[in-house]
């Protein structure tokens, strides 16, 4: 009897233990779990900003495999134009200037934005000279500097080929920079936002034709 | 001679068409219609016979109308089949005769038969159309030429392949090569965006990357891939998806295919039909409908390389 009314406590706390047991198995299953998917969200996220910064460094690459093929051409097209435009010695220093500080600057996150303002700057002076060799019919008609023109024309489409495969790879990376929650993930690892490729202010206002025309 | 612009060159056409061709089309009109009362005499004759014959058969053996019935429908195809069969070599044989002189409405182009030989091995390095072991193509109605220079030829193909996994697939069109007077790099290539990425895993095995162009809508409507991402955007500037887009319009079609390979531009609108069958058994010779939809056609490709001047060393 006193047996009895021992075992009857006992096998109650038992069956409460256990209950007890399976609970916490339960709840430490469901912490796992949920650390799991923080875990394995986090990782998709850092594959994604670092596929992304590699993008863009692909395309940043590409841009100054056009622009050196650019560097390359300009002394040319300036030692054939020399011969005939001798008044426009200063707009000759003026490229040949900008040309070699464009092309000592290696391209990365730090130096992209100065590299693309020597560079709008280059392409700025080199359609002024370009509209000035109209003025030069013998310039205009030598062989060798048609096809230094037709060369650069077909370098300066790659460059702006390059140019939109670079803001298409920015904005895919400034998207995930910036906004929640990728741009957690990007705080910790130190990927920053990259500057598009835009056009100076002289090239976005409207042309006045009565400049041409005077 | 070669015109200036696509407005002097259908200036020439029109021309031509009035002054050459019509006359010379007017000649075959009495055949077309000997032929055609021929093939429907013909169909008419081979029904009624036939008919005749199973009408006496089956009303002997006393099964006539569980026969007739069923055997009705199986006549009426067969004497289908011989008009078709009637009309369709009367289409093969005037287009020998005929279209030689119609190309001569189209200054600088002459009518083949067929393309060069190996055209289907360079359609399919090409990797226009969806690729796999078993694929079934032929080309024929190619007519070639130059304008402003640009060589260029349009031909008829029939282009199908049995896929793993996926349904079959086939082109029924015309396809359009272009020779680019610049240069260019690796390939390019187009295909409409109902195919789905799976469709283009013959294009990722040789190493073409997915391109997103900004223009979304484009993007919407085709999958590009090519060997560079510098390249495809020198390529498919903006100037070149409005004219690729007056293409399709022009051809009607749905879907369209482009590849850029091997210093080529190919351009091929699916139509289901072959859009150089001009001549029919019931349409009158002299129509010059079908002929004025063609130029349209032809002339939205002209327009193309007016717009791009792939006459000139420039950019696109």
């Amino acid at each position: 009897m006193m047996s009895l009314l021992f075992s009857v406590p006992l096998v109650a706390t038992n069956t409460a233990s256990g209950a007890a047991r399976s609970g916490m198995g339960f709840t430490n299953w469901l912490v796992i779990s949920i650390v799991a998917i923080c875990i394995i969200a986090l990782y998709i996220l850092y594959v994604k900003l670092i596929k992304c910064k590699n993008k863009t460094r692909e395309a940043m690459s590409g841009i100054d495999v056009q622009l050196k093929k650019r560097y390359d051409l300009i002394p040319n097209i300036l030692s054939i134009a020399q011969k005939y435009m001798e008044h426009e010695r200063g707009l000759f220093d003026e490229i040949t200037k900008l040309r070699t500080a464009a092309a000592g600057i290696k391209s990365d996150a730090n130096t992209i934005g100065e590299k693309i303002n020597l560079d709008n700057q280059i392409a700025s002076k080199m359609g002024q000279l370009m509209v000035n060799v109209e003025n030069y019919p013998q310039l205009k008609a030598d062989n060798t500097m048609i096809t230094a023109m037709q060369t650069y024309s077909e370098v300066e489409e790659h460059i702006a080929a390059a140019r939109r495969f670079y803001n298409s790879a920015v904005n895919e990376l400034n998207n995930a920079v910036e906004i929640f929650p990728s741009s957690l993930v990007a705080a910790m690892i130190g990927i920053r936002a990259y500057p598009f490729f835009e056009t100076d202010e002289t090239s976005r206002q409207s042309i006045n034709a009565a400049d041409y025309l005077k | 001679m070669s015109a200036e612009s696509v407005f002097d060159y259908k200036f020439e056409y029109l021309h031509n068409l009035r002054t050459v061709v019509i006359p010379y089309l007017r000649k075959y009109e009495s055949e077309r219609i000997g032929w055609l009362i021929l093939s429907s005499v013909a169909g008419a004759l081979i029904f009624a016979l036939a008919f005749g014959i199973l009408y006496w058969y089956f009303s002997k053996t006393g099964q006539l109308r569980a026969g007739i019935t069923k055997l009705s429908i199986w006549i009426a195809g067969g004497a289908f089949v011989v008009w078709k069969s009637i009309q369709s070599y009367f289409e093969y044989k005037l287009k020998g005769e005929i279209m030689p002189t119609l190309m001569e409405a189209l200054p600088g182009f002459e009518w083949e038969f067929e393309p060069e030989e190996g055209f289907e091995q360079k359609i399919t390095d090409t990797k226009i159309f969806p690729h796999a072991k078993k694929v079934k193509q032929y080309y024929f109605d190619n007519f070639v030429g130059h304008y402003r220079d640009v060589k260029m030829d349009f031909s008829s193909g029939y282009y199908q392949t049995t896929r793993f996994l996926s349904g079959p697939f086939e082109f029924n069109g015309p396809v359009i090569r272009i020779k680019m007077n610049k240069p260019f790099m690796g390939a390019t290539v187009l295909r409409p965006n109902d195919l789905k990425d799976k469709d283009c895993s013959d294009l990722q095995k040789v190493g073409l990357q997915k391109v997103e162009l900004e223009d979304v809508e484009f993007n919407k409507k085709f999958l590009i891939y090519s060997t560079d991402q510098v390249e495809a955007r020198y390529l498919l500037t903006t100037g070149f998806m409005d004219r690729f887009k007056n293409i399709a319009m022009a051809y009607k079609s749905s879907r369209i295919f482009c590849s850029f390979y091997d210093e080529y531009l190919y351009i091929a609108p699916y139509t289901k039909e072959d859009v150089f069958s001009l001549f029919g058994l019931t349409k009158p010779l002299t129509d010059i409908r079908p002929y004025n939809i063609m130029f349209e056609q032809v002339a939205s490709v002209l327009s193309m390389v007016d717009y791009l001047k792939l006459d000139q060393k420039l950019g696109l």
